[in-house]
């Protein structure tokens, strides 16, 4: 066949038109995603840095038995590695915020600043609080100079009530006594404001606690877990496809099943060492990880094993502690456990593994057995008085509800369904009893706002080891559980969702209204 | 080259069309690759195919040509509309999409692309019975 100038042409059109011109809108997301996925942290020697205990916050008055708080959440620059500096958002600036100590019915009050350059919303993660102050995610305090939401899904078209630069959140702590934690809640920009810093602990305590001879003082120990990844000049990096969390929302598709960081940070350090000396030990165990979940385990293990006692989980003490080899924590679980450190000897170097992990994530930080001291702590084989746990026979309503994350990456749902901040899926009356059913594909930490819940069931059998006591999350790897529900204490509208934070972000949230 | 249609050169319009509907598909794939592949490779093999269907057509594709890009466009088409009217969790996502601007511009233009296109073939065909005759 002869060539021709036509034919010539016409191959050269095709290719620029056909291939040329794809492939060059291709190698702009392609180059991005490259880079993303090759971001790693700069080196850090692990154990090198003591482990920090955050601020406690102070209240700046106190008025009709309640103590009100104020905090500034606002752009600060901190040392996280050793020698850079990060830029965190953080409550007062700090990360993770300062640890609000409060009591059983006593209420506190937390006036919330904005002085971020975004809408925030902040969530008492366990806390039994009134809808209003809830946190609920298109309920916004507005940075000065905002005058609107910002919501970039459209359904979440500007729907919920903004306040302007700040807000009292009103905490009753009319509940047992627990380790919570504080967070944002911010509609579609929860993962990325939660990473650059804006988490805190919320410990409440009462009697009953207090008379336990459990570890006090020094030896409770807050052990915020999480990961991050960070930039050579020491500022974390999160794909965000909008890193200015303006318009819109969601990760770069390598990050669309959560962002794993390859840096775990314990109270806002890497791979930190804490001296102890030889006694018991009680931790406060936060996984404030956007999507990682770990299985904890003590190298070496103590002799005879079960290193850690669990003495709490979401919702307060247990009846009884629970001996375990690992802890297997998902995001946003907490895990109250007790270690003896007498059953090493003094000089001991005893690192806190991630069995999960793999590389530099398979560590997480290191106690060292640095003195003798004289026990005066211990463990009683009855903590709580009974938990009045809700009896199944008082089941009103069975709902089922199913997680599923997008196949093809994006968007995540419930029951084929994303968030829509105007829908109600579920009516549960103030003061009943529910079975929720939850099945979820793949895997995802289940949490309920408002209530506390008894795991009933899971994949159709038993508990599983770490379902003990009342939970606000409980973690999901496939399968299903079935958990007991009591709505009590107001009416009103409230989220349920996964707590992996970027599934979060995507839609995978619904609502249910105590009415 | 062309047929002796009245209005204009159908090849033309339809490469016009092919090369609009490209042009959309190139605008959005950046974005919705970055955020998920499935869809990104999606858009990418369709600005491909409409490339190669608006050069052919330029340059006096004939009735394979025709039928390659009706496939192609029905198929667009019939994947815009799947994901608007129904859940399809395990092939797409596990809800329904929202219909935008954007895309019910380039379905529509896709639409008219078919139509364009059988116009074609039929006159292709029309012109070979002549020929032949």
């Amino acid at each position: 066949m002869k060539i021709t100038r036509r034919h010539l042409l016409k191959m050269g059109a095709m290719a620029g038109a056909g291939l040329a011109l794809p492939l060059g809108a291709l190698s702009i997301p392609v180059g991005r995603l490259a880079a993303s996925a090759a971001v790693r942290s700069p080196g850090v020697e692990p154990f090198a840095v003591p482990l920090p205990i955050p601020p406690v916050a102070r209240p700046v008055h106190t008025r009709g038995g309640a103590d009100h708080y104020e905090m500034v959440q606002k752009a600060a620059m901190q040392e996280i590695l050793p020698g850079l500096k990060t830029e965190v958002w953080g409550y007062d600036g700090v990360f993770p915020g300062p640890t609000v100590e409060a009591r059983r019915d006593r209420p506190v009050v937390v006036r919330q600043w904005n002085e971020l350059p975004v809408p925030v919303s902040v969530h008492l993660h366990g806390g039994k609080t009134p809808p209003e102050s809830d946190g609920y995610p298109s309920d916004l305090i507005l940075p000065k100079g905002h005058d609107h939401g910002a919501h970039a899904h459209a359904t979440h078209a500007a729907s919920g009530k903004h306040a302007h630069m700040f807000k009292d959140y009103s905490y009753p702590n009319a509940h047992r006594a627990a380790t919570l934690w504080y967070h944002d809640h911010r509609m579609d920009f929860t993962g990325p404001q939660v990473y650059r810093g804006l988490a805190g602990m919320y410990v409440l305590r009462d009697e009953v606690e207090d008379g336990l001879p459990l570890p006090k003082g020094e030896k409770d120990v807050p052990l915020v877990i999480c990961d991050r990844t960070f930039r050579d000049d020491g500022s974390f990096y999160y794909p965000s496809l909008d890193p200015t969390l303006q318009e819109e929302p969601g990760v770069l598709a390598h990050a669309a099943n959560g962002m794993f960081g390859d840096t775990v940070l314990v109270n806002g350090a890497p791979w930190p060492q804490l001296e102890v000396s030889n006694t018991m030990h009680r931790f406060r165990i936060l996984n404030a990880s956007n999507a990682r979940s770990y299985d904890l385990a003590l190298d070496p293990p103590p002799p005879g094993g079960r290193p850690f006692v669990q003495v709490g989980s979401d919702g307060g003490l247990l009846e009884t502690p629970v001996p375990h080899d690992s802890i297997v924590a998902a995001p946003a679980e907490r895990f109250d456990v007790v270690v003896d450190f007498s059953r090493y000897p003094v000089g001991t170097e005893v690192k806190l593994k991630n069995l999960r992990g793999e590389g530099k994530t398979s560590e997480v930080m290191r106690f060292v057995v640095a003195r003798g001291e004289r026990e005066e702590g211990s463990v009683p084989e009855r903590l709580a008085p009974d938990l009045d746990f809700p009896d199944p026979d008082d089941v009103e309503v069975t709902r089922r509800f199913q997680f599923i994350a997008g196949v093809v990456g994006g968007m995540s749902a419930i029951n084929m369904k994303v968030f829509d901040p105007g829908r109600i899926d579920a009516r549960p009356r103030l003061g009943s009893t529910e079975i929720w059913e939850i099945f979820a594909d793949p895997s995802h930490p289940f949490h309920m706002h408002l209530v506390h819940f008894k795991v009933l069931s899971r994949d159709g059998g038993p508990p599983g080891p770490y379902d003990a006591g009342w939970k606000d999350t409980v973690s999901l790897e496939g399968g299903s559980v079935r958990v007991l529900v009591r709505f009590e204490g107001w009416r009103g509208k409230y989220v349920f969702h996964c707590h992996n934070l970027e599934h979060e972000d995507m839609m995978m949230m619904a609502n249910f209204e105590v009415v | 080259m062309g047929t002796k249609d009245h209005g204009p050169d159908p090849r033309r319009l339809a490469a016009a069309l092919a090369f609009v509907s490209q042009g959309i598909h190139l605008w959005v794939l950046p974005g919705q690759l970055a955020a998920a592949l499935p869809p990104g490779a999606f858009f990418f093999l369709v600005a491909v195919g409409q490339g190669l269907l608006g050069a052919s057509l330029l340059f006096g594709g004939g009735r394979w040509t025709a039928r390659f890009g009706v496939l192609l466009n029905v198929c667009v088409v019939l994947v815009w509309v799947l994901t608007r009217a129904v859940s399809i969790p395990q092939l797409f996502e596990p809800v329904k999409l929202p219909v935008e601007g954007l895309g019910a511009a380039a379905t529509l233009i896709e639409v008219a692309l078919v139509v364009s296109l059988m116009r074609l073939g039929r006159s292709l065909r029309r012109q070979e019975r002549l020929e032949r005759a």
